[in-house]
């Protein structure tokens, strides 16, 4: 069974409707991911308490360590048990996918943070800038520059994890490619627009990341 | 089978299968024809690129569409190999190419043939680079293996799932299941970063 056109361009809009839904997922989850990495990055550096620290780094950790798919599940029926609101489907899943990927986030800023020679910091003081100043003037704008291609590397990741969102029937790409395999036995025109989709996210984001690292102040 | 026994034969079983692709591929990356480096290259940046779920729907349902229906876990052993084995070409590429070339040249001085080469100065040298990647890549094809769940698998979170379900106990189950994963996963990633630093100097 080959690649049929009409069959492509009968579902044209079931297809931008996916591809939309999977671009509203990645975008809001980037924002609430990278707000949870910088505040991650914060708490794990060397002046915070050996508390805060240790808070930190266990939390990065363990979201790490934890397949998507288990949060989702732990967001979505385990939280009510406890009397919290349940959410519903889609707001789990954004809030679970910020969760993972602020972590990561988290410790690629971390990482390049920690990797800042202390001259910086020396020099800022120096010329009398207060303590926020240095971290926003000076240390984030040489951290977020040293750490870029990790941090692309996890946006991808980010973009690619979106797909998790068809277990929990949410409409976006992947789901309706896999819906037309399913009810209508037509497997290659959904499987190949969802594979161009996720292709040329990833080409955009890692020429993004390129062309920010060269846009970017702060050495090679 | 028991869910922890499809659970481990998807993710030791992918693991494998990548470690098998990667050991033939990362070699063929450094030292191949050109042309051929270029087909590995489309092979990483493809399954790199693609999200494992997507992988395992071309398996599951493009094998039954050209050939015979395939077993859901059979899928997902595939799927995970394909996605472990481009990860770790690359990286078997980098630590391959980590190689000093003095000790390649020495080694050539020696007369030493090429599969010689490979094998007595290359090999050695870049298995240490490469193998704590490898450790690490095995919590990656745990997590990963969850999603064979989407196929029906009965895998251990599709069976812990189906239990919560029965018997009603939901948080223990579920908060059970994330002690599984988030533990072993951190057990094999620490048992990483330890290779790593035991071999940094070695290298």
């Amino acid at each position: 069974m080959g690649f049929s056109a009409d069959v492509f361009w009968q579902h044209r809009l079931v297809f931008l409707n996916g591809a939309a839904t999977t671009f509203l997922l990645a975008a809001l989850a980037f924002v609430g991911a990278t707000i949870l990495g910088v505040i991650l990055a914060l708490a794990s550096m060397p002046e915070r308490s050996r508390v805060v620290r240790g808070l930190a780094s266990g939390v990065v950790d363990l979201l790490r360590a934890t397949p998507l798919l288990v949060l989702v599940f732990m967001v979505y029926l385990v939280l009510p048990e406890f009397g919290l609101p349940a959410l519903p489907a889609i707001a789990t899943f954004v809030a679970v996918l910020a969760l993972v990927h602020g972590a990561y986030y988290g410790e690629d800023l971390r990482a390049a943070l920690d990797s800042l020679p202390s001259g910086y910091r020396d020099g800022a003081f120096a010329l009398g800038l207060r303590r926020w100043q240095t971290l926003l003037h000076v240390e984030l704008p040489l951290a977020l520059r040293q750490a870029l291609p990790a941090l692309t590397a996890t946006s991808v990741g980010l973009v690619k994890d979106t797909s998790i969102a068809s277990v929990i029937a949410l409409p976006e790409i992947t789901y309706v490619a896999r819906a037309l395999a399913a009810n209508e036995f037509r497997f290659l025109e959904g499987w190949l627009t969802a594979a161009a989709l996720y292709l040329i996210s990833t080409a955009l984001i890692t020429r993004l990341g390129l062309a920010l690292e060269r846009a970017l102040p702060g050495r090679a | 089978m028991s869910g922890l026994e499809i659970t481990c034969l998807a993710a030791f079983g992918g693991l494998l299968t990548g470690l098998a692709i990667a050991l033939a591929l990362g070699p063929v990356a450094a030292f191949g024809p050109k042309w051929l480096q270029r087909l590995v290259q489309a092979y990483v940046l493809l399954f790199r690129s693609l999200p494992v779920l997507l992988t395992l729907f071309l398996v599951y349902f493009g094998v039954a569409t050209i050939w015979k229906p395939l077993s859901a876990i059979a899928a997902g052993v595939v799927s995970l190999g394909l996605y472990t084995g481009a990860q770790l070409s690359e990286v078997f590429r980098g630590a391959i190419t980590s190689v000093p070339q003095r000790l390649i040249d020495a080694g050539r001085a020696l007369g030493l043939p090429f599969s010689k080469l490979l094998f007595t100065i290359i090999g050695p040298l870049a298995i240490r680079r490469a193998l704590p990647s490898v450790v690490s890549m095995g919590a990656s094809s745990l997590k990963a293996s969850t999603l064979v769940s989407a196929l029906g698998a009965s895998e251990l979170l599709l069976t812990g799932q189906q239990v919560a379900a029965r018997t009603l106990l939901i948080a223990p189950t579920y908060i059970c299941l994330w002690a599984f994963y988030a533990v072993t996963c951190l057990a094999l990633t620490s048992a990483g970063r330890a290779l790593e630093r035991r071999w940094r100097m070695l290298g």
